[in-house]
């Protein structure tokens, strides 16, 4: 709420996805950023993230070119000033495809959340796979067996605990949430 | 996999308490997509209504974006 108030109540926070043509090279692809960073701070924005995704396969090909630069930027804006950067960033050259979306801002509970969460899948993960291999792995030899369930009784006591853990702390957050 | 998918009786983002799509996430949308890139249907993948909305969104934003094909050869 108070990030909300410190960018005024007529500012909404945007996300957009650009791809630049794969016909730039590497080193001029900072250019291009700027360029578009130009284009936002033209309009009064206020650029918050920005992340290059890297060069990508398209999915399908796009005027002609098969890969694109990957660009995400985060951006504080009037609504008013939303078309007039839509029609910039297609008047762009560079700029085969882009989409700008209003999203949420995150905020500190959300990233902690967020990290949460994807902790707790890799565990998940982790223990499925395992299990997999268990299931996978028919008994050749009785030797074989025995030492795989020797390493059964040792190994899952820890992970799950751990997981326990983990699924008490979001359960927490989770909790947090709902009275807020 | 479609066997397994069959099998799953929870909502996947419900069980990993996923709030937002993202259609960024091209590997994941993926499983909810047939082999010719069609959006699956609930009854196969499982997901609650509520997120088979946002799941639909999602892929057809990350469509346009050419991080999902729109559909295969």
């Amino acid at each position: 709420m108070k990030r909300a108030e410190q960018r005024g109540p007529t500012m909404q926070h945007y996300e957009a996805l650009i791809i630049i043509s794969s016909r730039i090279t590497e080193e001029e692809l900072p250019f291009v950023v700027d360029k578009i960073f130009g284009i936002i701070k033209k309009n009064g924005g206020t650029i918050t993230k920005n992340e290059n995704l890297g060069k990508k396969k398209l999915a399908f090909s796009i005027k002609q070119s098969r890969y694109g630069f990957y660009v995400l930027i985060e951006f504080n804006l009037t609504p008013e000033k939303y078309h007039a950067i839509e029609k910039d960033l297609g008047l762009m050259e560079e700029v085969i495809r882009h989409q700008i979306l209003k999203i949420r801002e995150k905020t500190e509970r959300d990233l902690e959340r967020e990290r949460m969460l994807e902790r707790s899948a890799a565990l998940r993960l982790q223990e499925e796979e395992k299990k997999e291999k268990k299931m996978g792995a028919t008994p050749v030899s009785t030797e074989k067996t025995e030492i795989k369930k020797e390493e059964k009784a040792a190994a899952p006591p820890k992970k799950k605990i751990s997981l326990e853990e983990l699924d008490e702390k979001l359960d927490k957050i989770l909790d947090d949430d709902m009275i807020k | 996999m479609a066997n397994n998918l069959l099998k799953q009786k929870q909502c996947y983002f419900c069980a990993n308490s996923i709030k937002e799509i993202d259609y960024k996430d091209a590997k994941n949308l993926q499983r909810f997509l047939s082999s010719y890139a069609k959006i699956l249907p609930r009854k196969k993948t499982g997901t609650c209504a509520k997120h088979q909305r946002k799941l639909a969104r999602a892929v057809k934003r990350a469509r346009h974006m050419a991080l999902i094909p729109y559909t295969t050869r």
